[in-house]
């Protein structure tokens, strides 16, 4: 059973179609990694799996239960950190986890000690009398974690928890990150830097202009990504000939001319590569070089959601 | 899935401690450290410096008229602490509520909030019980300054008690127009200053409409034209002391605008303060605005109100209604009905000799003449009991003999 599912998700801003036909499914216990670049949905598609928007039309299943009029109570199973740390001026850190847990109705003495627990958590048990405002960036967001916490979701919801943070504030949110998958919590949790999910998810999805690219095991996104590659093809005879079969073939997608060659994105290994050539000549395409461009990893990922939004 | 069996239930009993979580977070938060402590002493120690010099207007005044009687002082120290009080209110209010749902969503915290269990109707009713209670914590300490004017007499506890209900019903409608502002704009700098216009436009723009029309008609302005503001509203629930004109700084302040208020005592009827027509529209604007907020506050489908929803609503309209018109009811014999249903005739039916002839009554009570001091008066609302016309004749011929 998935933990988070979603069906044919959309939402609508007016005329934007900010996710379109999202099919999302997060399962249980793992640490879910949502990537794209800024504008591509991921804070839209996270707070409406948090309730705090309504989808344009699709369905959302929160443990197999479909989200309706009862989402309020399947609130209570989410737990949900905004990209940014709202600071409530002269609250202390303590009251600040104290306010959130009475907003959950959870008693006075469980309070106490899901506090002193929590504050341990994300290491700031020595911070429990301070200013809120008083703060670094790295302990508002631990702090901000931790309020997700409160009230012991299954589900956490973070919206780029290590945006901002500098590396060593980064290593204390991963390692955080990884205790609570290790408590058997499914995350999810987006973020525009490939490299940053990569180190720390067990599945990722990839977002671009609202819809889902490639979603899976890291390992089969990472294998899509390594064999995801740019030819540039410099053909002698009719370009526009060459063009047309490339585009027939499995595996490729995207051909364009530039200047005399042609720059095809391509997806499959050494040997789908020798057969494209083999295509090529078959069809009499008379063919000077034929080449390998981009190896960069990043620039794969970009060409792989098409860039158009980075 | 422990917290959720735990407090799932939905509805308004939802939250098991009772405590509102707002209400905690905010009393935590602004009455820390020195600044709430400072901003009261500071308040009492200015309507302590006003008073005494009030009191020492008052003195001089009477010195003129030779009059140096000590209710006169306590009548004018009391009117000039109750409009330093509404003045208070109107200052403090919408400043702690025009920013009450803004702050939230300029500090992005509303977000953190949705998120939780927290209604918006919950964080609504806790904004404004909190801004409220300090509100009501800078009028209630005013209060025990306010009793030494008891000192000089003057003044019931009865006239202060009405002042006080005033002011607090002032102070909600004040709060909900300023958690409206607030809740429609977002924005804290603009909800403030449309929640100042409006209670300035309040206040005040009753006022001038009443003196344009008096100046531009040449005639005495309709009466209810001053029902809205609250300074006509305060002043006719302590008009039986207020009316004094020797040293009261509502006559330096006001002019004799308020003197138009007090409609004349006819044979038939005696016409209701002006408050009991205030206070009903004070609480219609409080309802109204309030349940207008709470859609305001809705993060999603604000405008979607389900038929319960509607339903609630008109049935508190109905409630509240109905409670004003029981109040009016209950209290008609005394004003509409003081002629009329009373056992003793009256001259309107029809049986002369009983009374004196309404001749003796008509002229007696000029339209702008004070009411004698020592002397609540009929327009106080004080029961009139079984003989209200004998009231009416023993009033007419006091005001006559002054």
């Amino acid at each position: 059973m998935y933990a988070i599912e979603t069906r044919n998700l959309n939402r609508r801003f007016g005329k934007v179609w900010a996710v379109q036909d999202l099919n999302l499914g997060v399962p249980q216990g793992v640490l879910y990694g949502l990537i794209g670049p800024n504008g591509a949905g991921k804070t839209t598609t996270l707070r409406m799996l948090a309730g705090l928007l309504e989808p344009s039309s699709g369905e959302i299943l929160v443990n197999g239960q479909p989200v309706n009029h009862n989402w309020r109570d399947l609130q209570r199973q989410i737990g949900y950190m905004p990209d940014f740390f709202g600071v409530y001026e002269d609250l202390l850190v303590w009251e600040y986890l104290d306010f959130f847990a009475r907003c959950y109705g959870i008693p006075a003495e469980r309070r106490k000690r899901v506090i002193s627990e929590l504050l341990d958590l994300v290491d700031l048990g020595e911070k429990r009398d301070a200013y809120v405002q008083t703060l670094s960036r790295g302990m508002r967001q631990r702090l901000c974690l931790a309020h997700a916490l409160v009230h012991d979701p299954q589900v956490l919801l973070l919206d780029e928890p290590a945006s901002g943070l500098d590396p060593r504030a980064r290593v204390e949110m991963r390692e955080l990150l990884r205790e609570l998958g290790a408590m058997g919590k499914t995350v999810i949790l987006s973020s525009h830097i490939l490299t940053e999910l990569a180190e720390l998810c067990d599945a990722v999805g990839i977002i671009e202009k609202g819809q889902l690219v490639a979603s899976g095991p890291l390992d089969e996104i990472r294998r899509r990504i390594q064999d995801a590659h740019t030819l540039r093809i410099k053909v002698l005879s009719d370009l526009e000939h060459a063009e047309e079969i490339l585009s027939r073939q499995a595996g490729v997608n995207r051909v364009a001319p530039v200047d005399d060659s042609l720059e095809v994105d391509f997806i499959g290994d050494e040997h789908a590569a020798a057969d494209l050539l083999e295509v090529l000549l078959a069809n009499r395409v008379r063919v000077a070089s034929f080449a390998e461009t981009a190896t960069d990893l990043e620039e794969v990922f970009l060409r792989l959601t098409k860039g158009e939004v980075a | 899935m422990t917290a959720r069996s735990e407090a799932a239930k939905p509805g308004w009993v939802r939250l098991p401690l009772g405590v509102n979580p707002i209400i905690v977070k905010e009393l935590r938060s602004r009455m820390r450290g020195v600044r709430a402590f400072a901003t009261l002493t500071g308040i009492l120690l200015f309507m302590a410096a006003a008073s005494y010099i009030l009191y020492q207007l008052a003195l001089a005044s009477t010195r003129y008229t030779g009059l140096p009687i000590s209710p006169q002082i306590g009548q004018a120290l009391f009117t000039g602490l109750v409009f330093l009080e509404l003045l208070l209110v109107c200052a403090v209010t919408p400043a702690v509520t025009a920013g009450a749902i803004s702050g939230e969503q300029e500090k992005q915290t509303y977000e953190m909030l949705m998120a939780t269990p927290l209604r918006p109707a919950s964080i609504l009713s806790g904004k404004l019980v909190s801004a409220l209670s300090y509100v009501f914590l800078l009028v209630f300490a005013a209060v025990p300054m306010s009793s030494l004017v008891f000192i000089f007499g003057g003044v019931s506890p009865r006239d202060m008690v009405k002042a006080l209900v005033l002011l607090i019903v002032l102070a909600v409608m004040f709060g909900v127009i300023g958690l409206f502002y607030s809740a429609l704009f977002g924005r804290t700098g603009r909800a403030t200053v449309v929640s100042y216009l409006t209670v300035g436009l309040l206040l005040f723009g009753p006022l001038f409409a009443a003196m344009a029309t008096s100046i531009l008609l040449q005639t005495q302005p309709p009466r209810w034209l001053l029902v809205p503001s609250p300074i006509s509203a305060l002043f006719s629930t302590i008009s039986s002391v207020a009316n004094n004109p020797y040293g009261n700084p509502l006559y330096y302040v006001f002019g004799g605008l308020f003197l138009g208020i007090d409609m004349p005592v006819s044979q038939t009827s005696i016409p209701r303060p002006l408050y009991h027509y205030s206070l009903p529209f004070y609480g219609l604007l409080t309802l109204v605005l309030y349940m207008i907020t709470m859609r305001l506050v809705q993060p999603a489908r604000r405008w979607r109100i389900g038929w319960k929803n509607l339903a609630a609503a008109l049935l508190i309209l109905l409630l509240f209604s109905a409670a004003v018109g029981f109040a009016f009811w209950s209290t008609t014999d005394r004003y509409e009905g003081a002629g009329l249903f009373s056992a003793t005739p009256t001259p309107f039916m029809d049986l002369p000799g009983v009374v004196p002839a309404p001749a003796i009554i008509e002229p007696a009570v000029p339209v702008d003449a004070p009411t004698p001091t020592p002397n609540p008066g009929p327009v106080d609302g004080e029961p009139v009991g079984l003989q209200p016309n004998n009231r009416l004749v023993q009033d007419a011929a006091g005001i006559r003999g002054y």
